[in-house]
């Protein structure tokens, strides 16, 4: 009986073993173990890099890629500044200190001893430029076989920038973001858009952020003792002092396209548990007492992406709030870190630390997990999180007052979205397709933000809330620690579409998509006339030319009045939708007619004895991507209530503002 | 003592010129609508017949206005292009209507008469002009010299550690800031006021023994001028509280408001007319 006993405790202690070392969540291709010490004296990181990088594909590497990003800022001439020209701040910074910045690799060597320094040289795949340094190649002696890995060591020194694209110092703050020479991304044939196998390790350009290859991260950051670092993963032991007025900090994460971290003496740490994943808060003196929105939020943010999605994998969140003269390094995403902004001079009201926190939460599902390529397709990323804040922040805060909700002006995060794409001069200037350093007068940011959020909302309008929340839990089921493109993405979409709604969208949503991913096109429709005229009866000379049929209102058998009403709607953009349009009569009767928005022009007539009171294109607000929501509805008799409120409200002002100049007579 | 004595003064010289007070209000309402009333229809012309117009009775809507102003733009610029021009008219009348003001209030004696009011509008207008001219410049002088105080410690994240220095710095500059201006419109009033006593050729005079008056009665006339500045917070605090207590999105709530905000405008012209009379009671009394 005892040895069956002791065999049962040996089976489950087995499987529980088993069972405690989880899978990896990643294929585990870039695997890096970094020693970096932080020099404060001379704004140097002087560090060490072990790479593990195993050949994901069935083809022979010769070479390995790297991205140096610090050397975007290493000279007037980088692709960097050539797009973006010198920020006007770090004009003077130069002036004053030469202050450019750099990373070098001083050696290269493999497993084997072999020199790989030797043969490194820079290239530009973007741009030719020379002068960018921003991408490393790395020739192999000994290529990397199908399926097989390849282990370097190598040197490194980077000098550290002055605060700017969320990394850099500025007096004792400092915040380590592309820090390190980060290996580019592999793709063999078939991934993404890649004929034939090769590097995907775009320069540094002035729009667009990263695109990573999961791996695992060890980093031991030495600092001065007085320091606190804030970062990436978990720490696997305590800080250990060195004795020499420094301390190591040791971080450890796995599956992972990126490793950021923050180290200053001021740090206030506080800490929150959400169902076992540690959140660590780093904040200011002056900023501790916005720790309670943080931890308000987060969790409800951490909740909503459980539920529509699965539960955060890592063990940690760590958010940095950096100071104000650390501004520059915020709102930006990281794997299981994120920097956001705050500020005592905003009042409450606006919303800017709770939008942060989820914008920047939210990308650690979407690019930190579905590891999209934000260089080339930044939407993907950028747009589904900015469409997801929305969602988030509306369903917290109410959606007319999730952005702002200050002495009686409010705005809700989804409609800023909106107006703030429909604001542009120019809304058709690019479409969402375009590499991010490709997109002219300065349009990144609103096409890739706003327009993806804004048609992202239309499109969960038009398929319906549950088939989007099916499809995008698909999407991300699918690629998530995988690498895919918005062909992947279209995919997903038009699959669970056409499967749900087979007799609507059986072909799919590619209509949709050519229009709003792959094209510029406008939509705006409007209803332009609302008529109302009495039925003539028939008139006029017919059999007998001696008597004339003269014309009457027609009526009904019960002496009503009819009327002739029609409603005439007009398609204003170049886009083109399916369109309800809801036609009310003024005894109440009301009718949702079906347009498939293709021509210019259309009419609704009817025979009636009412007259029609009003009609409405998009009567249940489907269709955020109207540009003009003014003209969606027309009333046959003008309502001027709230103009005359505007008008009183117009008038008091200026009557103020007259009396308010008159003071200074 | 003083002051309660002017500022009662004041508020009695406002009563015994109430046709001033409202030949005033009318004036103002009349230039006001010349920009209303194109904006009404503007408004009605452009979105009259939209169902939007139902958003524009619940509280402010963000995407609406937004819709409004773009689509809308040329149209707008041009009401609010209008508007600053009528502003603008309105100020340099306003100049012209202060010179009967100051001399229907210098009048204790007399009622008030449309004639004198005409008179001394005509006679005041270029001193009172200059006077505006040369206080408007003293006005910019002092914000410019604040503005300076305040921008020199820096505000962009290179130069300063923390946003706290920046609410300190607010915190410090601002009240003080408020005091010199409202010290530079106090002597303006008594500038004013000597102009019309003494009609001298040169308003340097004026202006210097504006100066000397507020120097000497400081206390005096600073206090009073806090007692009507009390008095134009109060009549905003019932105007503010009376228009936040309901909601209007119907027509008799729109009525309600319209009349609560004209209310608040009478009486705005009120706290004007009793800021020059108080003064000027105070002025008689102690030169």
């Amino acid at each position: 009986m005892k040895y069956k006993l002791f065999l049962l405790f040996l089976l489950f202690t087995c499987l529980g073993f088993q069972s405690s070392k989880k899978a990896p969540l990643s294929a585990q291709i870039a695997n890096y173990d970094i020693r970096v010490k932080l020099d404060i004296n001379q704004k140097k990181l002087i560090a060490h890099t072990k790479l593990v990088w195993k050949n994901p594909s069935a083809d022979t590497v010769s070479d390995l890629q790297f991205h140096l990003y610090y050397n975007a800022f290493k000279n007037s001439e980088t692709t960097f500044f050539s797009e973006k020209g010198l920020p006007s701040l770090f004009k003077t910074s130069l002036k004053d200190d030469c202050n450019w910045s750099w990373v070098e690799i001083q050696n290269m060597t493999d497993k084997y001893g072999n020199n790989l320094a030797s043969n490194m040289h820079y290239i530009q795949p973007d741009d030719d430029n020379k002068s960018d340094q921003t991408v490393l190649r790395v020739p192999l002696p000994k290529p990397v076989l199908p399926n097989e890995s390849i282990e370097i060591e190598f040197d490194w020194i980077g000098k550290i920038p002055k605060t700017m694209i969320r990394t850099g110092h500025n007096m004792d703050f400092y915040f380590m973001a592309q820090w390190y020479p980060k290996v580019g991304v592999y793709e063999p044939a078939g991934m993404r858009y890649a004929e034939k196998g090769g590097w995907n390790c775009h320069q540094y350009h002035s729009s667009g952020e990263y695109y990573g290859e999961f791996g695992n991260y060890k980093v031991d950051m030495t600092v001065p003792e007085n320091y606190m670092v804030g970062s990436s993963g978990t720490q696997p032991n305590p800080p250990k002092n060195n004795g020499d007025q420094t301390t190591t900090w040791s971080f450890e994460v796995n599956d992972v396209i990126d490793f950021a971290w923050g180290a200053s003496p001021h740090f206030v740490e506080s800490k929150m548990n959400w169902k076992g994943i540690k959140i660590r808060l780093l904040t200011y003196p002056e900023h501790v007492h916005f720790k309670e929105r943080y931890f308000s939020i987060l969790p409800q943010a951490l909740e909503f992406f459980e539920d529509n999605f699965e539960r955060y994998p890592y063990p940690s969140l760590t958010i940095i709030a950096p100071p104000f003269h650390g501004l520059y390094t915020g709102g930006m995403e990281y794997p299981t870190l994120i920097t956001t902004l705050n500020s005592c001079l905003l009042p409450t009201g606006v919303r800017s630390t709770e939008i942060l926190t989820v914008h920047e939460f939210v990308h650690q599902y979407f690019q930190q997990i579905v590891g999209t390529n934000e260089m080339e397709e930044a939407w993907m990323d950028e747009g589904i999180t900015n469409f997801y804040e929305g969602v988030i922040m509306d369903k917290i805060y109410g959606e007319k007052s999730s952005t702002i909700d200050f002495m009686g002006i409010k705005a809700g995060n989804a409609e800023s979205d909106r107006v703030s794409y429909f604001n542009m001069e120019n809304p058709a200037i690019a479409p969402n397709s375009l590499n991010s350093w490709e997109f002219p007068g300065g349009s990144y940011h609103t096409i890739q933000y706003s327009k993806s959020a804004v048609w992202l909302n239309t499109l969960k309008k038009i398929v319906g809330e549950k088939t989007f929340k099916e499809a995008m839990k698909t999407y991300y089921f699918r690629w998530k620690f995988k690498h895919p493109s918005a062909k992947d993405f279209v995919n997903v979409i038009n699959e669970v579409v056409a499967k749900n709604h087979p007799e609507e969208f059986g072909d799919g949503m590619n209509w949709f998509f050519q229009q709003v991913l792959y094209g510029t096109e406008i939509c705006d429709y409007a209803i332009s006339s609302i008529s109302n005229n009495n039925k003539i009866t028939s008139s006029g000379i017919f059999d007998n030319l001696e008597e004339c049929e003269k014309s009457e209102f027609a009526k009904n058998e019960d002496d009503e009045e009819i009327f002739i009403s029609t409603v005439v709607v007009q398609r204003l953009g170049n886009m083109t939708l399916p369109m309800e349009i809801l036609v009310r009569f003024e005894d109440g009767k009301e009718f949702l007619e079906k347009w498939d928005g293709i021509a210019t022009m259309t009419t609704f007539s009817y025979e009636s004895t009412q007259k029609i009171e009003c009609a409405e294109i998009d009567p249940y607000h489907k269709i955020p991507l109207d540009k003009n929501l003014l003209n969606n509805s027309f009333t046959s008799k003008p309502n001027l209530s709230g103009v005359r409120k505007y008008v009183n409200e117009f008038l008091f002002w200026m009557q103020n503002a007259m009396e308010g100049l008159g003071m200074l007579i | 003592m003083i002051i309660i004595k002017s500022y009662r003064s004041g508020w009695k010289k406002v009563w015994k010129n109430k046709k001033m007070w409202v030949l005033l209000y009318l004036l103002n309402f009349a230039f006001a609508l010349l920009s209303a009333v194109p904006f009404s229809g503007f408004l009605s012309k452009s979105i009259g017949h939209s169902l939007a117009n139902l958003n524009m009775l619940n509280s402010f809507d963000y995407t609406f206005i937004s819709d409004l102003v773009r689509e809308y733009e040329s149209g707008l610029s041009v009401i609010m292009n209008l508007s600053v021009g009528i502003i603008l008219l309105f100020f340099i009348f306003s100049i012209f209507w202060m010179g009967g003001i100051l001399s229907i209030l210098k009048n204790k004696e007399n009622n008030y008469s449309f004639r004198q009011f005409w008179q001394g509008s005509t006679v005041y207008f270029w001193k009172l002009t200059r006077l505006t001219f040369y206080f408007s410049c003293f006005q910019i002088i002092i914000f410019g010299f604040f503005a300076f105080l305040f921008l020199r410690q820096g505000i962009s994240p290179f130069e300063i550690k923390s946003e706290i220095s920046i609410i300190k710095s607010i915190a410090i500059l601002l009240p003080i800031y408020i005091s010199f201006a409202i010290i530079i419109f106090m002597i303006q009033d008594y500038a004013k006021i000597h102009i019309v006593h003494d009609n001298r050729k040169l308003i340097f005079q004026s202006i210097k023994n504006a100066f000397q008056f507020v120097l000497k009665n400081f206390g005096k006339c600073f206090g009073l001028y806090l007692f009507n500045l009390v008095t134009f917070a109060a009549f905003f605090g019932i105007y503010w509280s009376l228009s936040n207590s309901f909601k209007s999105d119907s027509s008799p709530t729109i009525a309600l408001l319209f009349i609560i905000g004209q209310s608040f405008i009478f009486s705005r012209i009120a706290v004007k007319i009793l800021n020059l009379g108080s003064a000027m009671e105070l002025y008689h009394t102690e030169s």
